[in-house]
């Protein structure tokens, strides 16, 4: 008896952890004007999707960063639905605190701004439990992953940083303000801090006696590739790519900047 | 350096999978590159070449709500442009509405709309760009 209520105990501390988390990821995007707005006019079919999206994320980071010391698929699908529910309740709480919500808000609204904000705050309340926890030995199941959970956590960390800053207008500023060869440019920057981060921090299943040049293939450019996937993905869902095919590669790079980085520090993160 | 430290040939057992993904970004990033490259060639230092037109009006609570494309043909952006619609019904102006677009991307379009109280079916729109500001 004393038992299961201590084991009821950790989970509470662990729920709070993970709004702690949720806090910490969620409060710049919280407090960034134009994300409000997409609550309100976002087609409810990419909302779907988003929600979708942030859920699978979030389901895979369980697998790597759970709340549990073993995990079975089923502990991982509810681990995944307590972030979730943390992620809403803390978006939502904190939207109404910030006067954002109100009784009179219509449902839609409410429902999309919600749904949006919850996203990091979901991502944030998933990876405090690894961060945070400090009496337990580190899992290291990303280490055991293999390829393709590298590429996950790289995927994962481009759209938790691209999804950060797509939302404002300098986003699309940016873009508009370089020139074609700054965005040549930027590419090459974004590769080179993505190689250099990837060597540093160091991957998984990345031997030490592995070339450059395969490190580079395996790490960088797949890296690279899925930090512009992910950037197309972002901002499809805030409807920023229906100006034309120039706007869109050059708002494609700019975040893929943000994106590639995110793809590298993963890692550290998780 | 190859002497001191051979690098050791490719594993047999490297997964398809790490080739597959690193095609995948290699063509992604070579695609981003080219086509800004070729973008960069084509037409660098051109201003905004702005042209508007109406569609079709559909009736609204406030009157005809007429959509207005602004599409540019440069590559540069154009930011605030002004755009001015005038109703003429039976060869006479009767109405003018004025719409605003905040950007207006380099080889792209911006849709907006202006709202007149008659039908527009009933005669002629005309719709003129007055200006713009850079980015």
């Amino acid at each position: 008896m004393a038992r299961r209520v201590r084991k009821e105990e950790n989970y509470l501390r662990g729920l709070a952890r993970a709004a702690g988390g949720a806090l910490l990821f969620g409060f710049p995007l919280l407090m960034t004007m134009e994300m409000w707005a997409f609550g309100a006019h976002m087609g409810r079919w990419r909302l779907a999707l988003f929600v979708l999206v942030t859920a699978s994320v979030v389901y895979g980071l369980s697998r790597f960063a759970g709340f549990r010391e073993v995990t079975s698929p089923l502990d991982d699908l509810l681990d995944t639905a307590a972030a979730l529910l943390v992620g809403f309740v803390v978006a939502a709480a904190l939207l109404c605190m910030f006067g954002l919500l109100d009784p009179e808000t219509a449902w839609r609204e409410a429902v999309g701004m919600i749904a949006v904000q919850a996203a990091p705050a979901s991502m944030g309340a998933m990876l405090a439990n690894r961060q945070l926890q400090r009496d337990r030995p580190r899992r290291d199941d990303e280490d055991h992953a293999g390829y393709p959970g590298q590429l996950f956590l790289m995927g994962a960390g481009a759209l938790f940083l691209a999804f950060n800053v797509a939302p404002t207008e300098e986003m699309l500023l940016i873009g508009f303000r370089m020139s074609a060869w700054h965005a040549i440019v930027l590419v090459l920057a974004s590769l080179a801090a993505l190689h250099v981060l990837v060597f540093t921090v160091g991957f998984a299943g990345q031997h030490d006696s592995e070339s450059h040049l395969r490190a580079f293939a395996h790490f960088t450019l797949a890296g690279y590739g899925l930090a512009l996937l992910v950037s197309l993905y972002v901002l499809w869902t805030f409807g920023r790519l229906d100006g034309g095919l120039s706007e869109a590669v050059r708002a494609v790079v700019v975040l893929g900047f943000p994106a590639a980085i995110g793809a590298a520090i993963a890692r550290l993160v998780v | 350096m190859a002497r001191r430290k051979p690098s050791p040939p490719a594993a047999p057992d490297t997964p398809v999978l790490e080739w597959i993904a690193a095609a995948i970004g290699a063509l992604l990033t070579l695609g981003v590159l080219g086509y800004s490259a070729w973008e960069g060639v084509s037409d660098p230092r051109a201003p905004p070449d702005l042209s508007a037109s109406a569609e079709a009006a559909t009736p609204g609570r406030s009157g005809f709500v007429t959509p207005i494309v602004v599409r540019n043909a440069s590559f540069a952006t154009a930011a605030n442009v002004e755009v001015i619609a005038r109703l003429n019904v039976g060869g006479r102006p009767s109405e003018t509405r004025r719409a605003r677009f905040a950007y207006v991307p380099g080889r792209g379009e911006a849709r907006g709309g202006v709202i007149f109280r008659s039908d527009p079916a009933a005669g002629r729109i005309s719709v003129e760009i007055e200006g713009f500001a850079a980015p």
